[in-house]
Parts: structure tokens; C-alpha cells; sequence
């Protein structure tokens, strides 16, 4: 009877210790992007009509997925320092919108062409930083390699960065961004984000 | 005797080249080294108007009267007529199998593939690779030095037009007298490359600086290229970043002995080419 109590307990042990332990990286981005192409490939039509509705559910689908605070930070770079807490606050959700606005449309126009397909992740037990990687394949063109960088937060896995072809898209972001800050300074910086300056317009 | 004499001169070369091209300094990649940007930016300008007015009209007619087949061919024609310069920098950079596999590709892509148009070798395995004499400067330890924006050419760094000074000693093209063949086959690739590059166009259109957008994917693409593929990452947060919140920076803890190779030692790495 104490040994079955001993191993009751044991597994119930494990089961808690197995729930507690976060999604893996590589299957939380294959998830979402199997989840978006799902969505994608059945209501695309609907989204191409009503872009709000597309943005809303790309908000609600893909952004919890990326740690958009520290992108935000990291895209600052060194300007983060001196930006007030409102300004990193606008910063952000205006860069996260950019990006939506701009990479939301590019997958409405292609997702039909394009296949991901994912290569193991090796990663340490202990790892808190890890960049899980996938190749773009699309037919008759040449493959991309599109990497995310994943960060542990808390509990779960999160992005940080996409690189395509090993460019950074952070990187690519901060050292325009330094650029336009020096020039014009931070609010009027974010003030052309929040107005839609630098989005792709969507193809008509 | 003749051995040590040997080594001392290569060493005291690739000291004399690494002096020459400033390896040293290494610019963080965010702010990379640009000290030209004035005359970069006006060359920049004048690269736009050109691409506006001639390059990206000549594209966009290749790609709408040619039929993709046909263009794939030309490509695979052009990729082929490198790759004397692929085989040859495979060597330079110590991979000799890799060498030894890129002289079977282009030999059997000019005989057996019709001079390049097809191409047979990928289809029995044989990757293209993609080595050029800047990566070889690279891989020996050489660094960018200073971001170069060249007029007709575009993007490139004192390391990489060095290696394009070398490399015509490699392209088939220097070995072809009639400089109207020449000509046509240079316009010919350039209007190839351009038109690979038209999807592109909808990406530069967004960016806040363009300039500085091309100079950003233009070294990070390089790093890449010298890497094969698997550069070191680099650390995103700042140095003098110390706020409690901060993440451990990212400096890919998975494979901590890759990370540390510093791409300005001249020490070379010796890559297991795994692909």
C-alpha cells in the first residue's frame, strides 16, 4: 500500500513537473505558424475585405508570441536609456503595429506559395536563449533561411528577432531608428510610426 | 630552411593585407564604419536614379518578355561562369573536399549541362556554394573596414573591393577578348541580378532610411556569407546596458565555443562544412 501510494505520488510529481515545464521553443513557433496558415488559407478572402478584422486577429494570434517590451528595448538600443517610460511604451506598440501592418500583408499576398519547413533545435537543458531555425521554401525560387531568436520569459518561449538570410531584423530596425533619432529626435519618430509612414501599403 | 622561409613570407603577407585593410577595428554592428557616408550617400542617389530610370525598367521587360524557363537558364548560366572563382576560394579558405566537389559541379555543368544553362550537378547533389575572394579575406580574419557604396556596382567594403580586384583574375569574362561580348554579357548579368532582386522592391520601400537599410543587410548578409551560413551571434544588448530587468544577452549559450570566435582574430577556424 506505501509503495503505491509512494509511486501515486511519484507520477503525480512527474505529471505536475511535466506541466509546469514550458512548451519547447521550435513547437511553439511551428505552432503558430500552423495556426496562422490555417487561418490564413480558410478565411483568407475574408481577411483581404476587412483589413481590421486581419489585423485583430493577427494581434490576437502572433503578437502574444513575440516579447514585443524587450524587442522594443532592443530596437531603442541605446537610445532606450533616456526614452521616458510613456515614450518606450509608445515606441513599442507603434513598432509592433509597423510590423504587423507591413509583414501581415506580405503573408496574405504569398502564404499560398510558401512552405516552412523546420530543422531539429538542439538546445542545452538549461538554455534560456535559443534561435530556432526554418527554411522558406517557395516554389521555383531559391529557399530562405528564416531564424527566430527565442527568449525564456518567465514560463514561456517568446521572439525577439527574425533574421532572413542571417539579417537581423532588430538590428536592421535599430540602426535606422538611431539614425532617424539623431535627425529628428524620438517623438517625432514615433509620431510617423503611429501615422502609418512606414508601412507597406497592401496590393491592390 | 625553404619551408620556414615559405610560411614567414605568407605570414608577413597576410600581416601586410590585414594592416592595409584596417582589420583591427571592429565597429559594432549596429553603427558599422562608414566614415565615406557623405559620398556614399551621393553615390547611393545616383545608383537610385540609375536603377529608376534604366536598370529596374530593363528588369521588369526581361522578366515580362522571357519566359521563366529561359531566365532560369540564364541564371544558372551566370551562377556557372563564377564558379572558376567559387572553386578557387573553396581551396583559399582550407576546405578541399568542398573545392574538390565545386570543380566536379562546374565541370559537369559546362560539358553535360550545355556551358551552365542547366544544371545537372544539383540535381545529382552537388550544392552550390557560394565563396568569392572577400569571404576568403574574411575567413582568414580580415574585417569589413569601411562600408563603400560604389557607383553602377552598389554596396561593398574596403575587404570585399579588394576581393573584387582579385577576383577578376577568376572571371572567365577577363579571359574574353572582344570587349562587345564583354559588354553584352556584363549588361546581361546585371540586368539578371536586378531582376532577382524586383521582389525586393516592396521591402525597400518601407524602410525608414534606405541607405542605411542596405548598409545594414548589406554587412550583415557578408558576415553570414564568410560564416557559411552560421555566423556568431551577436550580442544584441548594449554594454553599458546594466538595468536589473535586462535578459542574460543573448550570446547563444547552446554552442558558447562557436560564439567566442572573434571574426578579427587571424587565427582561422576550421569549419565542418556540414551541409
Amino acid at each position: 500500500m506505501k509503495k503505491l501510494i509512494l509511486l501515486l505520488s511519484a507520477a503525480l510529481m512527474s505529471m505536475t513537473a511535466h506541466a509546469a515545464a514550458p512548451k519547447a521553443p521550435d513547437q511553439v513557433a511551428q505552432d503558430a505558424t500552423t495556426q496562422l496558415l490555417q487561418l490564413l488559407t480558410a478565411n483568407h478572402v475574408k481577411y483581404k475585405a476587412d483589413s481590421k478584422l486581419y489585423y485583430k486577429t493577427v494581434n490576437d494570434v502572433v503578437v502574444p508570441l513575440f516579447d514585443v517590451p524587450y524587442i522594443g528595448r532592443l530596437v531603442l538600443g541605446r537610445n532606450a536609456k533616456t526614452a521616458t517610460d510613456d515614450q518606450r511604451t509608445r515606441f513599442q506598440n507603434a513598432f509592433k503595429d509597423m510590423l504587423i501592418r507591413s509583414y501581415a500583408n506580405a503573408m496574405l499576398d504569398n502564404f499560398d506559395s510558401v512552405k516552412v519547413s523546420w530543422q531539429p533545435l538542439r538546445m542545452a537543458a538549461d538554455a534560456t536563449d535559443v534561435t530556432v531555425s526554418s527554411t522558406l521554401l517557395r516554389t521555383g525560387k531559391q529557399p530562405v533561411p528564416v531564424g527566430f531568436a527565442m527568449r525564456l520569459n518567465g514560463t514561456e518561449w517568446k521572439i525577439y528577432d527574425i533574421t532572413v538570410e542571417n539579417i537581423s531584423l532588430v538590428i536592421n530596425f535599430r540602426s535606422q531608428i538611431n539614425e532617424e533619432i539623431k535627425k529628428n529626435g524620438l517623438d517625432s519618430v514615433i509620431t510617423r510610426m503611429e501615422s502609418g509612414e512606414y508601412s507597406a501599403k497592401p496590393k491592390s | 630552411m625553404r619551408m620556414g622561409n615559405t610560411k614567414f613570407l605568407s605570414r608577413s603577407l597576410m600581416l601586410l593585407i590585414s594592416v592595409m585593410l584596417g582589420a583591427c577595428a571592429h565597429s559594432p554592428i549596429d553603427e558599422p564604419s562608414d566614415p565615406l557616408e557623405p559620398v556614399n550617400r551621393a553615390f547611393y542617389s545616383f545608383n537610385e536614379q540609375l536603377d529608376n530610370f534604366v536598370a529596374r525598367p530593363a528588369a521588369k521587360g526581361y522578366v515580362a518578355a522571357v519566359p521563366e524557363e529561359v531566365r532560369n537558364g540564364v541564371r544558372n548560366f551566370f551562377s556557372n561562369l563564377s564558379y572558376p572563382t567559387v572553386v578557387v576560394n573553396s581551396a583559399l579558405q582550407g576546405k578541399f573536399k568542398q573545392s574538390g566537389l565545386d570543380l566536379t559541379r562546374f565541370v559537369m555543368n559546362s560539358t553535360f549541362g550545355l556551358c551552365g544553362f542547366l544544371d545537372p550537378a544539383t540535381m545529382v547533389g552537388l550544392v552550390r556554394h557560394d565563396e568569392d575572394f572577400g569571404q576568403t579575406l574574411g575567413y582568414w580574419g580580415v574585417g569589413p573596414g569601411w562600408y563603400l557604396m560604389l557607383p553602377f556596382f552598389g554596396p561593398s567594403s574596403n575587404r570585399d573591393l579588394t576581393g573584387r580586384a582579385i577576383g577578376i583574375t577568376t572571371d572567365p569574362l577577363t579571359y574574353v577578348g572582344d570587349s562587345t561580348i564583354n559588354l553584352a554579357m556584363t549588361g546581361a548579368s546585371a540586368i539578371k541580378t536586378r531582376a532577382d532582386l524586383l521582389s525586393a522592391d516592396s521591402v525597400l520601400e518601407q524602410q525608414f532610411d534606405r541607405y542605411v537599410f542596405i548598409r545594414s543587410a548589406y554587412l550583415q548578409r557578408r558576415q553570414s556569407l564568410v560564416y557559411d551560413g552560421n555566423p556568431p551571434r551577436e550580442s544584441y544588448e548594449l554594454d553599458d546596458e546594466d538595468d536589473g530587468d535586462s535578459a542574460p544577452a543573448p550570446a547563444a549559450k547552446e554552442d558558447s565555443s562557436e560564439s567566442k570566435t572573434s571574426d578579427t582574430s587571424p587565427i582561422p577556424r576550421f569549419n565542418i562544412d556540414i551541409r
